[in-house]
């Protein structure tokens, strides 16, 4: 998969965990998940776990604790990803 | 996928043995220092204290000793116990601590391998509790609630069992536990995966019940 496609994706379930018809349309690679994306811990956790059903990777606390952009994990989701 | 292994299994694992070791020699002495009376709110509460598949305790926090309150009070089942990384990070103690029954988790990050562990253990039918105001609260009633134990509720597909407690007043009084019926956040969320949004609406719902626990108590 391209980055592109993992990002478009990764902005869609975002949407979709945070609901209250947030939009993240002005979202980028170099948009931070606390500052600018607004996700908490807990909102973090559950993106995450709907973009390991989805990409069929599996993310661990190092690999999450060294993402700061959504560009990071985007690039870890098109190394690892099996589909 | 049902993980759940039969009751009498789950009494006979080897692996536990250490947590109920501790809890068969240090469970009386504990019972008499607390004795915990139980009030039932709600006509199925006590189906609360005698379900035996996996479900979340949740509780107010007052003070260390809560662990001990809540534990002798559900005494009749194994119970584990989401804790800060504050608490687990010293060798002995978190060696003695991760034996009975506690799973370390890191407040400071988006910890996803404390979740995974606490789904997997209540997808086998484990008991665990979770303090939901995320830390020792003071102030009067309960505290605004984290959104965690429902995530983790909805994610294993279990219920929650409410419960609260308050200080008593002198050291020779009873501990008095109300627990409330099972609340089980797919009644309010249904089986699709629910957005933080609506989490944060059944947290509320689940803050409520556990209000009206708090006012059982008084009354």
């Amino acid at each position: 998969m391209s980055e592109r496609e993992v990002f478009q994706e990764l902005v869609r379930i975002a949407e979709d965990v945070v609901g209250g018809g947030v939009s993240y349309k002005n979202a980028t690679m170099d948009s931070k998940f606390h500052e600018d994306l607004g996700l908490d811990s807990i909102a973090m956790i559950y993106t995450v776990l709907a973009l390991e059903k989805r990409f069929e990777v599996r993310f661990d606390n190092k690999s999450l604790a060294s993402f700061s952009t959504v560009g990071d994990i985007v690039a870890f989701i098109v190394r690892n990803t099996k589909l | 996928m049902n993980k759940e292994r039969p009751y009498f299994l789950r009494l006979l694992n080897i692996r536990m043995f250490p947590m109920d070791l501790g809890r068969f020699l240090i469970g009386p002495f504990v019972l008499l220092a607390y004795r915990p009376k139980v009030v039932f709110v709600g006509e199925n509460a006590k189906k609360s204290l005698h379900y035996k598949h996996g479900a979340i305790l949740t509780s107010n926090h007052i003070s260390l000793h809560d662990p001990f309150i809540v534990g002798t009070a559900f005494w009749r089942r194994r119970m584990f116990f989401l804790v800060g990384e504050f608490v687990m990070d010293y060798p002995i103690r978190g060696f003695l601590l991760r034996r009975a029954g506690c799973i370390r988790v890191d407040r400071k990050i988006a910890d996803i391998e404390a979740m995974r562990k606490t789904v997997s253990l209540l997808e086998q039918g484990s008991l665990i509790t979770i303090f939901a105001e995320g830390g020792i609260h003071h102030g009067k009633g309960p505290g605004p609630f984290k959104n965690g134990p429902i995530m983790m509720a909805q994610e294993a597909n279990v219920p929650i069992i409410p419960c609260y407690f308050e200080k008593r007043k002198h050291w020779w009084n009873r501990y008095r536990v109300a627990v409330g019926e099972l609340f089980d956040p797919r009644d309010e969320l249904g089986d699709k995966a629910p957005s933080i949004a609506e989490i944060r609406a059944c947290t509320e719902k689940l803050w409520e019940k556990t209000k009206q626990l708090e006012e059982a108590l008084r009354k």
